[in-house]
């Protein structure tokens, strides 16, 4: 039997574990990325707080254990493997009551697959706060200062203002860190989810195809993450073109009959 | 003609120890155009940036007129405070040196409590922000929204502030952009505009508050001559209007031409004031004579 034969017997015996594995992936990777993105716009605006001189003490004591704590959350989840991550998250949290294992299952959805998401969604979102500082603190001074001389506050500012430009200029580094994730996520098998490298060990536990499937999702693997650096590509060059984001009509109409 | 809309009392700002307002005062009438000329680190800026409250003054007030009633900005209640607890311990270590009795310490002590007890917040403001939106100010560096189109730079600050309708802010926006000459580049982005058309947005995007003050801080500096001409005839009308403007400028010439008084400033002190032809024709301190003698001689 040569490999070409049981690659196509692989896909035709347990397409739909391999289908399942993609989907979990998936699942993981947009989840991951989507929430992280939104914990790490909190952290990143935690961290960034600044404390003023003039401060009232209790404010002043606030803002420094925010600061703290979210300097904390970031280094400790981008200093540690995320398999490790995992395996504390998944066995620690018996601790407090949480029984993963015993939730109910359906179709992909069960305990494991909770955990992983609560996990890469956490990891990443460590990354992300580091990947929105950066983005925040690359925006230029005066559109801040020009934006409070107007008397908008700064919650206004912040998010009408500068963290619209943010996310525009670290779009690329956030669809990459989705990219990663697409990847990383197969370490989550240490705890026993299923996702598309874990299908494999499922698919070849009889028959003992093991090369031909690690074949099947490293090319599944590839797929994914061409798609989405394609993506990325596309983006970064309509935002770096020129008039991407001008609609000429906009506003024309009501200019002519102002006229 | 004659009314009061902002007066400042005493301002004085530090960055540390290193002095930057040292006790400014400044009345503006309604109509009045003011510039501010003085070399650079005379604190020009910085004294904007204090009127807009970018900057919190650490001693002084500033008063606010509006048509109904007036605000008082004061800051200077936490560094007094902070003054007062620095110079008690201060006094109480050179009492410990001398090895003076516990009594006296204890004196020194309640001394300094009552100073303190004395000192209320005196800062009566309700809401800063619409105070802000009242003297509104124009960058050096234009400073305008990079995400969002000419007409959107114009009313954001309009609805989020003003809390105008959508339709109500886009007619001021576009009277607006029309008096300045702008209404062609209405939906253009902003990096796709010269540097003297932002200038005119970012004067455009200042009037939309209908501002009591305009505050010009080198809206010129950034330009090239050719620019520098179409930014202040823009000034120009605007005065011819009735605008009350306070401009820190370079611009010997054109701040003779437009204002109706001229404050010289240097190390954070007013060394004169009073009405251009007066400060520029026969200046009475010495060192406005030089700093106008090399700029006038070097525009010539």
């Amino acid at each position: 039997m040569s490999s070409w034969d049981k690659i196509v017997k692989l896909l035709e015996d347990y397409y739909q574990t391999f289908l399942n594995g993609v989907i979990s992936t998936l699942l993981l990777a947009i989840v991951g990325t989507g929430i992280g993105l939104l914990i790490g716009i909190i952290v990143a605006l935690g961290r960034n707080i600044k404390i003023k001189e003039t401060d009232r003490f209790i404010i002043k004591i606030l803002k420094r254990v925010t600061k703290v704590l979210a300097s904390i959350y970031v280094n400790f989840f981008r200093g540690t493997p995320m398999m490790v991550q995992a395996m504390i998250i998944f066995f620690g949290s018996s601790l407090f009551g949480i029984n993963w294992t015993n939730m109910g299952s359906w179709w992909i959805f069960n305990g494991y697959m909770y955990c992983g998401l609560f996990v890469i969604t956490i990891n990443t979102g460590a990354y992300m706060s580091e990947i929105i500082r950066s983005g925040l603190n690359g925006i230029d001074k005066g559109q801040e200062e020009a934006s409070r001389s107007l008397g908008m506050s700064y919650w206004k500012t912040m998010f009408l203002v500068i963290m619209p430009q943010a996310l525009r200029n670290t779009l690329p580094t956030i669809l990459n860190e989705y990219i990663v994730n697409v990847k990383d996520s197969s370490v989550l098998n240490v705890i026993g989810l299923t996702e598309l490298y874990a299908s494999v060990s499922i698919a070849t536990n009889k028959n003992y195809f093991k090369v031909e499937g690690y074949i099947i999702i490293a090319i599944i693997y590839l797929v994914l993450t061409l798609l989405a650096t394609l993506l990325v590509n596309i983006i970064q060059r309509k935002l770096d073109g020129k008039k991407i984001f001008i609609n000429p009509f906009k506003h024309t109409k009501e200019v002519i009959s102002y006229e | 003609m004659n009314k009061l809309i902002l007066s400042i009392r005493n301002l004085k700002k530090y960055f540390d120890n290193n002095v930057v307002l040292d006790g400014i005062s400044l009345d503006v009438n309604k109509g009045d155009v003011i510039s501010i000329i003085g070399s650079s680190g005379s604190g020009k800026s910085t004294f904007l940036r204090c009127i807009n409250r970018l900057e919190d003054s650490n001693d002084g007030e500033i008063y606010y007129y509006d048509d109904k009633k007036s605000y008082r900005i004061d800051n200077s209640a936490y560094y007094q405070k902070k003054k007062i607890k620095s110079d008690t311990r201060k006094r109480i270590k050179t009492l410990k040196i001398k090895k003076a009795s516990k009594e006296e310490i204890f004196k020194v002590k309640k001394e300094g409590l009552n100073q303190l007890k004395s000192l209320k917040n005196k800062n009566d403001i309700v809401d800063i922000n619409y105070v802000r939106s009242k003297v509104t100010m124009v960058f050096q560096n234009f400073n305008l929204f990079n995400n969002m189109d000419v007409l959107e730079n114009c009313i954001i600050a309009q609805r989020k502030v003003l809390h105008r309708s959508y339709e109500e802010a886009k007619e001021i926006a576009l009277t607006q952009l029309k008096r300045v000459g702008l209404q062609d580049r209405v939906n253009y982005r902003v990096n796709e505009i010269s540097g003297g058309q932002k200038q005119r947005v970012a004067i455009a995007r200042a009037l939309c508050m209908n501002p009591e003050v305009l505050l010009f801080d080198e809206p010129t500096s950034a330009l090239d001559p050719e620019m520098v001409g179409e930014v202040l005839d823009v000034i120009k009308e605007l005065s011819s209007e009735g605008m009350t403007m306070i401009i820190v400028t370079h611009e010997m010439k054109f701040a003779h031409e437009v204002s109706t008084k001229v404050v010289f400033l240097d190390q954070g002190k007013v060394l004169e004031e009073g009405d251009p032809e007066q400060v520029f024709n026969n200046p009475k301190n010495s060192r406005t004579k030089e700093f106008l003698q090399r700029y006038i001689g070097s525009n010539k």
